[in-house]
């Protein structure tokens, strides 16, 4: 991850300790018995051999990878030991492990798309495990012909691809009640994840079923303990909503709803309902727990809003953010991701000294609607303190606000849709914190 | 796991299944022939293994195990595998289907079903099933959340409970059976999710001890901070922030 424009941020010193140099972990435990050291290890050693598939334990890291044969095939990729990717866990209602979230790790990717194991998880019972064999999709309600469909019935029905970000509505909410000196890019705002999907558009459905055109709105319902519920308009249905099957190429991880999942794009990520096995169509909303009780917005004057969808134009530079640093003055790369749930970005500014002047962002790769898009900005950091910003501007004209703004609205009841102009603070050290926490 | 058989495993010859089905198999097969450094059972073995699965001499699956991609391979199946493959797309779905999966319970009280509980009888209920998460009176919380002991309707400051914020007594309903015990889903009787909404709804003053839920009863309740809601939906309350 060299940078042209400068030194490598400052590394966590643990990061090295962990890699194997010259011998697997499994390799020493095997070299006592070969004597072959790690030459033959990678490629004819016992454990290459039994199995193909390569684990973590396998890797060596030699002194020069010329003079030594690589590791050998192997039937499903591991990451290099010197990348350190991981989720940040969550478990408000410890020890149970189920009902929760996990962060996605903002600050080491780059790009877009998230890979689907880092792609974050917010479950409200676990994640359910489903033989696909035993699994139906269950179409009901007002409809002229109830139907139910296997998956290998929904792929036979034409398909979409498309590549869009889910947003967990709860995303960034640090930000309403004044954040936490430790907060990173990660855990206040690693709810949101990009993919391509790939499935059955929500109008095929409908039109096979022949729903009735008084029908307004739909429940949608997972298989998972939760047996978690949502109504969505059928409006929505109509102009975007896809049966999605694939993610990134592969089959939907079971952590994202496997065998099949909602996708409606640009809206809270809760109602995108994973494992799905119903769908009824009706006329008013089901008003089931997630929103009445959950993804209500209350307000000052105590009343809540209800059926607030759309995820609002937000962005963040996840490069240098919080946990990472910055080795010196000189030139750098501020690097970030922006996306709105109403369309397209179409801009994105940054300030390096706290929204007194902004620049404008490159913005890297296609910006797509409802979708991440990344941003760059070379830099010259003069080594003084500086506060880093970043602020979107999407197709509809809509301006990511400050969080002053946002806070002077919505009171310190509201929990869920932050969207406001979140500030990193560089210190002269290279360290950076969270700008809404005094110095 | 179960076997997804399609019509042609079930009838075809062994032959066009290995193509469809084991091509992984064979595939791995003819690297290992074309191997010169294959030095007998070592990598095969390693390869068969893990190519599942592939068939023996006489055609037979070892152990009857369904032939096709392991559980790590794409699950999408080969053309002509899965149910009802190349017919109608999708099946009606009769009446049984549908109501043994159609639980949800919404304002008005359609999809309560018959039965009914007590206070009392949800008292009971609570202790054995949810004090031990939720708190011994329920106005604890614990690993779970806590879930009474507020007056609604909510204003900004108070607690969020049952009584303070939920604006339907039949969503109360429809997420206990649906979703608590949270270690138990679906373990509660109709008629004990009755008599624990009963009790919840009693500990937050909103019903008298004496009266009991059913279909008819429950729809009745009406809950203080119900008229607090607002839609914002088909028309939008944001943007809100200039
Ligand atoms: C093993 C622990 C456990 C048990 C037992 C349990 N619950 Fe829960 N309950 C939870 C957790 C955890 C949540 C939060 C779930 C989530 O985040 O979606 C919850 C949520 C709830 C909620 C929603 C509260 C809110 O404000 O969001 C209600 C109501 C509830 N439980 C009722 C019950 C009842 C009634 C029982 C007994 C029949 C019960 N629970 C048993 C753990 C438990």
């Amino acid at each position: 991850m060299s940078d042209e424009h400068g030194p490598e941020p400052a590394r966590n010193e643990s990061e090295q300790s962990e890699v194997h140099r010259g011998l697997s972990r499994r390799g020493f435990l095997a070299s006592a018995a070969a004597a072959g050291g790690a030459y033959f290890l990678g490629r004819f050693g016992p454990a290459s051999a039994q199995t193909p598939t390569i684990s973590e334990d396998d890797i060596v890291v030699p002194d020069d990878p010329t003079k030594t044969l690589g590791m050998s095939l192997s039937q499903r990729g591991l990451r290099s030991p010197f990348v350190h990717v991981q989720r940040q866990i969550n478990d408000p209602n410890a020890p149970l492990g189920a009902a929760g979230w996990t962060f996605s790790p903002l600050q080491d990717l780059e790009g877009t798309i998230t890979p689907a194991d880092l792609h974050f998880e917010r479950h409200h019972s676990g994640v359910a495990m489903i033989d696909p064999a035993e699994h139906r999709l269950v179409v009901h309600g007002m409809v002229q012909q109830p139907k139910q469909y296997t998956l290998w019935d929904l792929e036979r029905m034409p398909q979409e691809s498309h590549i869009y970000f889910v947003e967990c509505s709860g995303n960034s909410l640090a930000g309403y009640p004044g954040g936490d000196a430790d907060s990173t890019a990660q855990s206040i705002h690693g709810l949101v994840s990009t993919s391509e999907w790939v499935g059955v558009p929500m109008r095929h459905i409908v039109e096979d079923v022949g729903l009735d055109p008084a029908s307004t709105w739909a429940l949608f319902e997972g298989s998972d303990a939760a047996v978690m519920t949502r109504s969505v308009p059928v409006e929505k249905l109509m102009e975007d909503a896809l049966i999605a099957l694939y993610q990134n190429g592969e089959p939907i991880r079971p952590a994202q709803g496997y065998p099949m999942r909602l996708i409606l794009p640009g809206w809270e990520g809760n109602m995108q309902i994973k494992w799905l096995r119903r769908i009824e169509f009706g006329d008013a909303p089901f008003y089931t727990k997630e929103e009445t009780r959950h993804y209500t917005d209350r307000l000052p004057d105590g009343r809540s809003r209800q059926f607030t969808y759309a995820m609002e134009a937000k962005s963040v530079i996840t490069r240098p953010s919080p946990g990472q640093g910055l080795a010196g003055a000189g030139r750098w790369t501020i690097s970030g991701i922006a996306w709105s749930g109403r369309g397209r970005i179409e801009r994105v500014e940054v300030s390096t000294d706290g929204g007194s002047t902004w620049e404008d962002a490159a913005l890297l790769g296609e910006s797509r609607t409802r979708s991440t898009v990344r941003f760059h900005h070379p830099w010259e950091w003069d080594g003084e303190e500086a506060m880093l910003m970043s602020r979107a501007t999407d197709d509809t004209g809509y301006v990511q606000p400050t969080r002053e703004a946002l806070l002077e609205v919505r009171g310190p009841d509201y929990t869920y849709h932050y969207n406001g102009i979140q500030s990193w603070r560089l210190h002269p050290d290279g360290t950076l914190s969270n700008g809404y926490v005094d110095a | 796991m179960t076997s997804r058989r399609g019509p042609l495993a079930d009838t075809g010859s062994q032959l066009v299944r290995w193509l469809m089905l084991g091509g992984l198999a064979l595939f791995a097969l003819a690297l290992v022939a074309c191997d010169g450094d294959d030095d007998g059972d070592g990598t095969a073995t390693a390869t068969q293994a893990t190519a599942s699965p592939t068939p023996t001499e006489d055609g037979e699956d070892p152990e009857g195990t369904p032939a096709g991609p392991g559980p790590e391979a794409f699950t999408t199946p080969a053309p002509g595998e899965g149910p009802r493959s190349g017919g109608e797309i999708g099946e009606p779905a009769s009446e049984d289907v549908i109501a043994a999966l159609d639980i949800d319970v919404v304002p008005g009280g359609a999809g309560l079903p018959d039965g009914s509980g007590t206070v009392a009888a949800g008292s009971d209920v609570y202790a054995t099933n949810c004090a031990r998460c939720h708190g011994a009176t329920g106005t604890e919380g614990g690993i779970g959340p806590r879930l009474v002991g507020e007056e609604g309707p909510w204003e900004p400051g108070k607690a969020i409970t049952i009584g303070s914020y939920w604006p339907y007594a039949e969503t109360v309903y429809d997420y206990i059976r649906r979703a608590m015990p949270f270690d138990a889903p679906g373990s509660l009787s109709d008629d004990e999710v009755y008599a624990v909404v009963a009790w919840l709804l009693a500990e937050e003053g909103i019903i008298e001890d004496d009266v009991e839920l059913n279909a008819e009863t429950l729809p009745q309740v009406r809950m203080p901070n119900r008229e607090s809601f607002f839609a914002c939906w088909p028309e939008e309350c944001r943007p809100d922030v200039p």
